[in-house]
């Protein structure tokens, strides 16, 4: 018999649940601070730790504690360091509830990001490029046919914010490309339907090929039989 | 003739006072209107995980553990999940410990039968479990750890620490 690999503390603490706000947030150059929200919205007390991916944001706490059912506002200072380039600066700002119990056999770090986008002028450089936009010209209704598509912000020193319809927004960092796949799974049963990015557009033709092939096939198969039955000489009684 | 006069003269005194209260309740009624304005930025939430999750995994068997969560937010670009292992080990006492490599993650819909091509366990650097790109109103989901415990491996408590993060895009 194989040894048992026994792990402590078999009760599992309840769970949290918390909210964070704004979870992206655009700094005008003029602007010097941001405000965050936390809400804890579950009964327990827990500890936030509060990080910065890089000196542009820094918040005014590195923790605190918030007890059930509470917000905590925290503002944190934008400093933009005097040698920088033009355009956008992205930083991310994490709440994060450190686990009480690190004798699991997962001890889980739970952790929301804000992601801030400081945007800090001079020669702003717009440069978007979206190629490769792809649907099949003909799907059948009861599948969901693959969509690519290439977005390309790397000559771009701003971030930019594409609406892929029907689907929804992309956004793109500076100097970010992101080749999208995506499954179309929401479309209309019959007829034309479109896909549009950036004054691209592709259109494709839904139709239930599959079952009207197999609606045809019986069809075919039915007038056959019929027609091989008419065909049979009739028998002469005497 | 004289009682008629008196009569209608009372009358005529009852109806003004009478006017004159309603004009006087009428102008204490008066209304005043006011605006509520709200600014509702992009929030993003998570609940449904524990800080821990233990369990007994035989060794030379994988052993599943599930992390249910819900992740909700109202930013039209969506959210990204990421995991990021605080060491490349499960560590035990005594020197015990074994790859989180072992550690089999995959996305599963929220009653965890579902479930995606997993990815090895044990990066320190954030993996992007997976990306929406539209607002939730609530999207359920259960992260499976499948945990193959080496055969040879010694009886100890074993445990790796884990983070969980939701940005929006």
């Amino acid at each position: 018999m194989a040894p048992a690999v026994v792990v402590a503390a078999s009760t599992t603490p309840p769970a949290l649940r918390l909210t964070l706000a704004p979870a992206f947030a655009l700094v005008q150059p003029d602007q010097h601070e941001v405000t965050f929200i936390l809400v804890n919205s579950g009964d327990q007390a827990v500890h936030i730790a509060v990080t910065s991916s890089d000196s542009w944001v820094v918040p005014s706490e590195q923790g605190f504690d918030l007890a059930g059912n509470t917000r905590h506002d925290m503002v944190a200072s934008v400093s933009i360091p005097t040698a920088h380039d033009a355009g956008d600066h992205e930083t991310r700002v994490t709440f994060s509830v450190p686990p009480t119990n690190t004798s699991g056999l997962l001890a889980v770090t739970q952790a929301l990001a804000s992601r801030v986008i400081v945007a800090v002028g001079g020669i702003v450089i717009r440069d978007l490029h979206i190629y490769g936009l792809t649907t099949p010209r003909i799907a059948d209704s009861f599948e969901s046919p693959p969509i690519t598509l290439t977005l390309d912000n790397s000559r771009s020193n701003v971030y930019e914010i594409v609406t892929v319809a029907p689907f929804g927004q992309v956004l793109l960092l500076r100097g970010q490309v992101r080749t999208l796949s995506l499954a179309w799974g929401s479309h209309p049963w019959f007829g034309p339907s479109t896909v549009n990015a950036g004054g691209m557009s592709s259109t494709t033709w839904f139709i239930p090929w599959h079952v009207a092939l197999g609606l045809l096939g019986l069809l075919c198969g039915i007038a056959l039989s019929l027609s091989i039955r008419h065909s049979r000489p009739k028998e002469v009684t005497s | 003739m004289r009682f008629i006069k008196s009569v209608i003269g009372v009358g005529l005194l009852m109806a003004g006072a009478l006017f004159m209260g309603v004009s006087a309740v009428l102008a204490d009624t008066s209304s005043q209107s006011t605006t509520i304005t709200l600014s509702v930025p992009a929030s993003i939430s998570m609940t449904g995980l524990a800080t821990s999750y233990s369990k007994v995994a035989p060794s030379g068997v994988t052993t599943r553990v599930d992390n249910q969560m819900t992740v909700n937010t109202n930013d039209p670009l969506g959210f990204s999940l990421s995991l990021t292992y605080g060491s490349a080990n499960f560590n035990g006492g005594a020197g015990h410990s074994f790859a989180a490599s072992n550690d089999m993650v995959s996305v599963c819909d929220a009653t965890g039968t579902f479930c995606g091509t997993g990815i090895a366990g044990g990066n320190t650097s954030p993996v992007t479990l997976f990306t929406t790109s539209s607002a939730n109103a609530s999207d359920q989901f259960v992260i499976a750890h499948s945990i193959a415990v080496p055969a040879s491996q010694a009886p100890d408590s074993y445990s790796i620490g884990i983070t969980y993060t939701a940005s929006a895009n």
